[in-house]
This record gives structure tokens, C-alpha cells and sequence, in this order.
């Protein structure tokens, strides 16, 4: 509550209402970003960017308020499930291990410059898919190629900037409403 | 006043970091439950799954339109040239496949004469009908993908989806009476289907790798498989029809061989699911007494 704008107590329903928008954000892009994930083009390789995380490690980083753990797990977990893998739990574990400790260096994050924040979130997301990766080796018995792993999250990791640009005007709109 | 809260504050804000703390700890044991549970009881998920794609399916159906409208605008650029290269090898196809079918009619009508001469019984009605992929799972290393058939089209779990080139999956989740089906495709890491190799008929294994890539697994010793070869299905596990075209043996590395889907599986647009139904197809003997 305490990342609410200030309101008397004699605030209008719809800045109440405005209020409440500013915790809709993490759930309506997530929602959008796993959306994104499954929309198919063909003759594009499926393993390509992983939108739902990119969009969790930002609020994460840049919005921890606003974004629970237990959203993230809740998220995470739809990723699983409509995503068709075996392994239904895993981006779930990683989803909330990875943004607990990103949470906890929120002021980090706020006050390094971007590229630096660009730097640790890649690293972030190429541990976040070699977690995957270790997951399904020993877990399914199949290792994925060195080439599969690094191509995902190499992607992923240059896709981060554009995440930002589209969800920093939203983050800021919490100083200006 | 401020004795109260300085209290209150002393007890509330251990206790609130300690339950963030045990809260986060109870969602990674949660997830590591899910986990187990997935793997032993698969089911358990399967309808929930077909309810969230199902959720999902107006705007991934929305959202194919600009994907189908961005395809035309590139199949519109083709030049006269290409097409008339493209129209010159369809000619030769054409004729091509107009021996094949008289052969086909031959072969059909000696079929028909054996199988009466064997008393078999005829094979179980075998359906099928055509569905657009609409979506592909991006975000694991798994791969499979959610079709959309005819609504009256009658979908059970392990159905044969197939492309005119051969076999790319089978349906593991299913949501009777929407057509919508998830086909976990070969290349998928779980993916296992009994194979044998065309010219020598050994018996293996083809595991999905989750690189687009397939490994022929428990391959008889003896078995000498060649690159290029073709891989079938060989109908052991009475669940597939034996003899349909799946992968062709790409690289053999020692012990290791690789082999390649016959279709493309990041380019499929249509399928085609096919319900062979039982593949039992002998009939009980008849003995009579002369």
C-alpha cells in the first residue's frame, strides 16, 4: 500500500479507481506477454523470446510493489500450463526464485543506468534458462543443445530494452497521476 | 499513542518480513509439489490445460488474421519467373503422380483379393479432417502446438497429426466438443514413438530432443542404418498404424544417430488428424469341419 499515491480521505471514486489501475499494470502486461508468447508465426523458430519473463524480471526490478511473489507464481504456472510443457511447476520455481532476489535489490536498480540494469537482467535471464535447461536434463533425461539454451536467452536478453521502453511510460504514470 | 504503535511496530515488522519470507518459501515447495505431481499424474492437467487454451483461443485466433495477412503480402511477391519454374515442375509432378496412381489402383485391387483370400477383417474406419495450428509453445524447450479442427470432429487423446509429408505428432490434450487439440510434436523431449527403418525393418526408439533434432534409440546392434534413410512407424505399441513416414536419418555419430523430421516442424500452417482407430486387423480363425 505504501507505493499508492497519497490520497486524503475524501478522494473521488475514480482515483480510487486510478489507484487500483496501477496494480492492474503487472497482471494486464503479463497477461499480454504470455498471450504474445503463444501467438504463432510459422517458419519462426517457437524457442524464441521469452516475453513472460522479461516482463517479470522488470516489474521485479523496477515495481516490486506491485507485483507479488504469489502473482508471480500464479503467472508463472499459466506460462506452464499453456505452454504445453511436462515439466508443469518449473518456470514457477524459477519465476520466484529469480524475482525474490531481484526484488530485494530494487534501489540497485533504480539507481544504476540502464545498461548496467541491462546487464545484470541478462545475466538473470540466461540463469533463468540454464535453469530450464538443467531442469529438463535431469529431470526428462534430454539436454537440450548448448546452441538452443544460448540462442533463447540471448534473444531474450536483446528483446529487454524494447519490455522497458513499452512498460517504463506505465511505471512513471504512478508519479504523474 | 505513539508507545502503541512503537509496540505494535516492534512485533508487526518482524512479522511481516518473516511471513514474506515463509510465503516465498511455501511457493518454491509448491512448485517442487506441482512438479512431482506433473510428472506422475499428467492427467490431472490436462483438462485444466484445454480450459486455459481454450480461454486463449479468440485472440489467438484474432491475432492470426495480420500473421495470415503479413504471409499473403510476401506469397504476392513472387515473381512470374518463379512461378512459371514452380508451374514447369508441377507438370512433371503431375505426371509423375498419374503412374503413381494407376499403380496405386493396381495394387489397391490386388489388396482387396488377398484380404479376402485371408478372411481379414476390415480395418477400422479410419477418420480424419484438416485443422490450422494456431499456437506454439515459446517459452520452454518443449514443443508442441494447438489445433483447431471442426467442432463435430470427434477428438480422443493419441490421434496421428500429420502433414502431406508424414507424421509430426500425436494429440495429448484434447477439449471434445470445441476442437481444440494440443499436438506434442516429435521433437518434443517426452516425445517417444516405436520406429523401424525402411530398408532392414529394425525395430528403436525415436526420442525428440527438443532442438528440432531426433536420436534413434535401442537400435538392434546388427541393424545397419544408412544417412538418408527413411524412418517409419512400426505400429508395435497398437496405437499407431505401422509404415507412416516420421524422420530420415541425418548423421550417425558412433553409437548416436541423429535423424531429421520429414516435415518441417516451425512451419506448419495445417494439419491433418487421422483416428486409425484399433489396428487390430485379423480376423478370429474360422475353422470348419470339411
Amino acid at each position: 500500500m505504501a507505493l499508492m499515491p497519497y490520497r486524503p480521505k475524501d478522494t473521488a471514486w475514480w482515483q480510487v479507481l486510478g489507484d487500483a489501475g496501477f496494480w492492474l499494470m503487472p497482471i494486464v502486461s503479463i497477461t499480454g506477454a504470455l498471450l504474445l508468447s503463444l501467438i504463432y508465426i510459422p517458419g519462426l523458430p517457437a524457442l524464441t523470446i521469452h516475453w513472460p519473463a522479461l516482463v517479470m524480471i522488470y516489474w521485479a526490478c523496477y515495481r516490486p510493489q506491485w507485483q507479488p511473489t504469489g502473482l508471480v507464481f500464479v503467472a508463472a504456472l499459466l506460462c506452464d500450463l499453456l505452454s504445453g510443457t511436462s515439466l508443469i511447476g518449473i518456470t514457477a520455481l524459477i519465476a520466484v526464485l529469480i524475482t525474490t532476489i531481484l526484488r530485494s535489490q530494487n534501489k540497485l536498480f533504480l539507481a544504476l543506468p540502464f545498461w548496467a540494469d541491462w546487464i545484470i537482467i541478462s545475466f538473470c535471464i540466461f540463469i533463468w534458462r540454464g535453469f530450464e535447461a538443467l531442469a529438463q536434463g535431469l529431470l526428462l533425461g534430454t539436454w537440450p543443445g548448448a546452441s538452443v539454451w544460448f540462442t533463447s536467452a540471448f534473444v531474450s536478453a536483446l528483446a529487454f530494452p524494447l519490455v522497458a521502453l513499452v512498460l517504463s511510460p506505465l511505471r512513471r504514470a504512478a508519479f504523474r497521476f | 499513542m505513539s508507545l502503541k504503535f512503537r509496540q505494535f511496530a516492534l512485533i508487526a515488522i518482524p512479522l511481516r518480513s518473516a511471513v514474506a519470507q515463509i510465503s516465498v518459501g511455501l511457493l518454491l515447495l509448491s512448485a517442487l509439489v506441482l512438479m512431482f505431481v506433473a510428472r506422475t499424474h499428467a492427467d490431472v492437467f490436462s483438462g485444466l490445460r484445454m480450459s486455459l487454451t481454450r480461454m486463449a483461443d479468440p485472440v489467438l485466433i484474432a491475432a492470426q488474421e495480420p500473421v495470415e495477412m503479413v504471409e499473403s503480402w510476401f506469397g504476392n511477391l513472387q515473381t512470374v519467373a518463379v512461378m512459371q519454374m514452380e508451374n514447369k515442375a508441377l507438370r512433371e509432378e503431375l505426371a509423375n503422380l498419374r503412374q503413381w496412381h494407376a499403380e496405386a489402383v493396381r495394387l489397391d485391387a490386388e489388396n482387396r483379393s488377398l484380404r479376402a483370400l485371408l478372411q481379414m477383417k476390415q480395418p477400422h474406419e479410419i477418420t480424419s479432417t484438416g485443422g490450422a495450428v494456431l499456437a506454439d509453445n515459446g517459452t520452454s524447450f518443449g514443443h508442441s502446438v494447438i489445433v483447431s479442427v471442426p467442432e463435430d470432429f470427434k477428438l480422443r487423446r493419441g490421434l496421428v497429426a500429420m502433414t502431406g509429408d508424414g507424421m509430426v505428432g500425436r494429440t495429448v490434450d484434447v477439449a471434445p466438443g470445441t476442437g481444440m487439440a494440443r499436438v506434442l510434436l516429435l521433437d518434443d523431449p517426452v516425445s517417444r514413438v516405436p520406429v523401424m527403418l525402411e530398408s532392414t525393418k529394425a525395430r528403436a526408439i525415436l526420442a525428440g530432443q527438443s532442438n528440432g533434432a531426433l536420436l534413434l534409440e535401442h537400435l538392434p546392434g546388427e541393424a545397419a542404418p544408412l544417412v538418408g534413410e527413411r524412418i517409419l512407424t512400426a505400429g508395435d505399441d497398437g496405437v499407431l498404424p505401422s509404415g507412416l513416414p516420421l524422420a530420415r536419418i541425418t548423421r550417425i555419430d558412433g553409437d548416436r544417430i541423429w535423424a531429421a523430421p520429414i516435415a518441417p516442424l516451425n512451419r506448419l500452417d495445417w494439419l491433418r488428424l487421422v483416428d486409425f482407430g484399433t489396428i487390430n486387423t485379423l480376423a478370429k480363425p474360422n475353422f470348419q469341419a470339411p
